[in-house]
């Protein structure tokens, strides 16, 4: 049909049509002559839309699943790391002569190894801290001892790393990045290498994984001023989480407790970093106003809160699934004006979220997180009255 | 906007900028390495890649060993994928097109729509699913014979439930020429049926 001078294509009509954006009727009224076409096709289209979706089974998904994170961790890109850890392959010889030294004196070694436990490494005790770290290694008889040093030093390279990361030049920070991956690369290879790993071993590598990643990642947003700090803490926290995954894979592969099980830390620096910093970077609450401003605040608050969940480490599957469905009805809620249901929600997920960490489904630091962000919300809405 | 995602055949609200954040920052961590996160990926997209493989194959055995396959490659190349403003979707379906094109290269399928036409008989009501089971069998013969583009078209807006701007993306194609394209892979599937006098009503003309 021409309409000054414009002529209507077919395939524009149809999509049209298909998309909702024109009824079949207003279609065939505007263009007659393409009646039959019309009708016959998006009849066709609707057989084929209610075709049915066919989906795996639970079991292909989750053995897949299994099988994939099998590759991954075979596979997975070393390269940068490979890099750093050939530059440290060896420590300075004077730090293990000295520790060598002390761990003849006996009692000594002991107290200097805790003296020197908490350095940092612009201390002059860091080098005998690296080098009392060498003799637990090889004083580590059998798998089990030695994974449970390489856990040790991986916990202490983690906690300098966090400690020290937005203080030391590129190089240091590349250093102690290298040792943290040295570390971990370590203790999967050891923990890979078990015939069959100790249940007991197994849950405390994940455990601490855990709460270092957490630790990491939580330094990296804090860092976010600072985009070099903050990359090299959030490779490394990558780097975590992936030494945690090998794991997973480990315990699946010896049918012990899948990831849904992962018990995680008590970890209250991280849990306090987690609520300054989402104290300081949420929008101001809306204070009585009524009508768009506050809606809009409210609306970044809830999308910040769904974005936080959905990004949230070490979280369960179902738990995730939950919030966001909580999150997502608050939200709506208040758009339609129904603060009081708005309201349950948020509590809703409050009581989820409080589950999942007494179930060891949730990190105390992202549990803290969302409960300052529904906590904002709530003091948000209580404030709102709808236009 | 609100848009649905699946996880898990559970529906989500989510806006469609929250899931295109979500899933970036799942592409972008997985790419660095995490597995982690490609876990994740896989568990937002394979219920999808199943389906349209399903569709594309019509036997839920070599559905299952093609997703996998197209999990696999995509954490192989996802170091190279680079959004430029297109959907990670469209990316991994095109995994997915090439896995299915690469297994039809190596292994000709003798595939036969039995084992569609007895999903169907198995639910609900038995008249119910015999007509399911006729209609399913129809129209998957019927897309079969379909060209290449035609049936990927067909597949991703009508069994994957794209828009037309997602499959201009995972097609490489300008939108209008996606539209056109759709026009025409219906004609021709309409044809097809009833050259073979399968038998679709013909809707009757109004008065």
């Amino acid at each position: 049909m021409s309409l000054g001078g414009y002529v209507a294509k077919p395939e524009d009509i149809m999509a049209r049509v298909l998309s909702g954006e024109l009824s079949r009727e207003d279609a065939v009224r505007r263009h007659p002559e393409m009646e039959d076409r019309l009708l016959l096709i998006t009849e066709l289209a609707d057989q084929l839309t209610g075709l049915p979706r066919e989906a795996p089974s639970a079991e292909f998904r989750n053995a897949a699943r299994l099988r994939l994170m099998r590759h991954v961790q075979a596979t997975r890109r070393r390269t940068q790391w490979q890099a750093l850890l050939d530059r440290l392959a060896n420590l300075p010889a004077w730090s293990t002569r000295l520790a060598a030294g002390l761990a003849v004196g006996g009692s000594l070694t002991l107290s200097l190894g805790i003296a020197s436990g908490g350095a940092l490494p612009d201390s002059r005790l860091y080098g005998v801290k690296l080098a009392v770290n060498r003799l637990q290694l090889a004083f580590a008889v059998g798998d089990n001892a030695r994974a449970g040093a390489y856990l040790h030093v991986a916990d202490q390279r983690a906690n300098e790393l966090a400690q020290s990361a937005s203080t030391v030049d590129a190089t240091a920070l590349a250093t102690l990045v290298a040792r943290y991956g040295t570390a971990l690369g370590d203790l999967g290879a050891t923990v890979q290498h078990m015939q069959a790993p100790p249940p007991a071993l197994v849950a405390r590598v994940r455990t601490q994984l855990a709460s270092q990643a957490t630790e990491l990642e939580a330094q990296a947003i804090v860092a976010s001023s600072h985009p070099a700090v903050q990359q090299a803490l959030t490779q490394a926290e990558i780097v975590a989480s992936n030494a945690a995954d090998d794991v997973v894979i480990v315990a699946e592969s010896h049918h012990t407790a899948g990831p849904a099980d992962i018990r995680l830390a008590a970890n209250p620096a991280a849990v306090a970093t987690a609520v300054a910093e989402m104290q300081a970077s949420s929008p101001a609450a809306p204070t009585g106003s009524a009508g768009g401003d506050s809606l809009a605040t409210l609306t970044s608050l809830y999308d910040r809160a769904w974005n936080e969940i959905s990004a949230a480490p070490f979280m369960g599957h179902d738990v995730r699934l939950e919030l966001e469905q909580a999150i997502t009805s608050a939200k709506q809620s208040t758009q339609a004006g129904q603060v009081a249901e708005a309201q349950a929600s948020l509590r809703s997920a409050s009581v989820i979220l409080g589950a999942a960490v007494s179930h060891s489904q949730a990190t105390q630091y992202t549990a803290a997180r969302l409960q300052a962000a529904f906590s904002n919300i709530a003091t948000a809405l209580n404030d709102y009255r709808p236009a | 906007m609100l848009d649905a995602m699946a996880l898990n055949g559970v529906k989500l609200a989510v806006t469609s900028d929250e899931k295109a954040d979500r899933v970036g920052d799942l592409v972008d961590r997985s790419s660095k390495g995490s597995g982690e996160a490609f876990g994740q990926l896989y568990q937002l997209y394979v219920d999808r890649i199943y389906n349209y493989i399903y569709y594309k194959t019509g036997h839920s055995v070599d559905a299952e060993d093609l997703t996998e396959q197209v999990f696999i490659k995509a954490w192989e190349a996802i170091g190279r994928f680079r959004p430029e403003g297109k959907p990670f979707a469209a990316w991994l379906f095109k995994v997915a097109r090439n896995v299915v094109i690469d297994h039809y290269r190596t292994r000709k399928s003798n595939t036969d729509l039995s084992e569609v036409m007895a999903a169907a008989a198995a639910d609900g009501d038995p008249e119910d699913a015999a007509q399911k089971q006729a209609t399913r069998q129809l129209l998957m013969s019927a897309v079969r014979r379909l060209t290449d583009e035609q049936q990927q078209v067909i597949l991703l807006k009508f069994i994957d439930g794209m828009d037309n701007a997602e499959i201009s993306a995972t097609m490489g194609k300008k939108e209008g020429a996606i539209r056109a394209l759709q026009y025409r892979a219906l004609l021709a599937l309409q044809r097809i049926l009833q050259d073979e006098q399968y038998g679709l009503s013909r809707p009757s003309r109004r008065a």
